[in-house]
């Protein structure tokens, strides 16, 4: 079986990524339930990388005119990307007003502490 | 003393960044005027704004971080509260506002005819008001403000506010940066509050914010309504 260049590079990227997610999960650093969503995930990506044939089946099957497989994983990632984006800036402004509320809880309490003081 | 009302507790905040050539003569004439309840946020100023303020009798809340002028003015409301404040000014600290113009603030709520005044430029004797201000960036500030607050107001975003205690309690500055303005007459018609419009004189000694600075507010706006 020949293998091209972006599939072999995609396989080390694959196992590197299932390994660190081990490791992660080994650390208690994600849970049970999250490795298994992230190994399944990338353990699909792995066989669509060596079989992208079998994808064309789900393509077919939801519409796609062109009927491939990788069609459908490029129209599929731009709402997911674009849902990630939003969840990245809410997530941003959520630790921006929570460092505010920080910076004027500190500005307080040390102007109350240095009052105290003097 | 408290200016005109010695028996209400009035706190004049100031949020400063970079204000050390101004800040000293702000607090002075705020002196003259008998206001000497003034609270400088010193928004983590590379200068020396803080050591000057607090130099010259205000009290200083320094922020340990930037975090924008709107954070600044919440976190001068949060103290003056907790201190017993019934009323709260909001005073810029770059001398365009003039201390005489805080007892027109302050009467209605005295009075009880409104819970919030702001400042109004238009209805004033604003001086110097830059052409492309005047007649592009303001008209444009003040349809922004209508579509996202409701309320149709002769000038917005010029920060001279007053408030009372209750006012302030209900009123949360959420926009750390300048959209803050829009936020605040966002939180009057949620609220409900009763509000006025009180002529002021502003004197402008630079442009102050821009047509970038406008599209930033727009940003800060459309992200917070889209997100909170």
């Amino acid at each position: 079986m020949d293998f091209n260049i972006l599939q072999i590079a995609l396989l080390i990227f694959i196992v590197f990524v299932l390994l660190r997610v081990l490791k992660r999960f080994r650390n208690n650093d994600v849970t049970f339930k999250e490795w298994l969503l992230w190994s399944l995930f990338w353990l699909v990506v792995l066989v669509a990388t060596f079989l992208p044939q079998s994808t064309d089946f789900l393509a077919k099957k939801i519409g796609l005119e062109t009927g491939r497989g990788v069609d459908l994983a490029v129209y599929a990632s731009i709402p997911i990307l674009f849902y990630l984006i939003f969840k990245v800036i809410a997530k941003l402004d959520k630790i921006q007003q929570n460092q505010t509320k920080i910076v004027r809880h500190l500005a307080i309490k040390n102007f109350s502490e240095k009052e105290k003081k003097e | 003393m408290n200016g005109l009302n010695p028996n209400k507790k009035i706190f004049i905040i100031i949020p400063a960044w970079n204000e050390k050539e101004r800040i000293v003569q702000v607090i002075a004439n705020l002196k003259k005027h008998g206001y000497d309840r003034i609270v400088v946020v010193d928004d983590s100023s590379c200068d020396n704004t803080g050591k000057l303020a607090k130099e010259n009798g205000a009290i200083v809340l320094s922020h340990i971080i930037n975090r924008g002028q709107g954070a600044a003015l919440q976190t001068g409301n949060t103290y003056a509260v907790k201190n017993g404040a019934d009323i709260i000014v909001h005073f810029d600290a770059d001398g365009q506002m003039r201390p005489e113009d805080i007892s027109k603030m302050i009467e209605p709520i005295i009075n009880g005819k409104a819970e919030i005044t702001l400042g109004s430029r238009f209805l004033g004797q604003t001086k110097n008001i830059p052409f492309t201000k005047r007649y592009i960036l303001l008209p444009v500030s003040r349809l922004i403000n209508y579509l996202f607050t409701g309320l149709w107001l002769s000038d917005v975003h010029n920060g001279f506010r007053a408030l009372s205690k209750e006012a302030c309690l209900k009123i949360n500055i959420k926009q750390d940066e300048f959209s803050h303005a829009t936020e605040i007459i966002e939180q009057i018609k949620i609220n409900n509050l009763r509000y006025e419009e009180v002529p002021v004189t502003i004197i402008y000694h630079e442009y102050g914010m821009n047509l970038f600075g406008a599209f930033r507010i727009l940003k800060e706006l459309l992200i917070g309504k889209l997100i909170r």
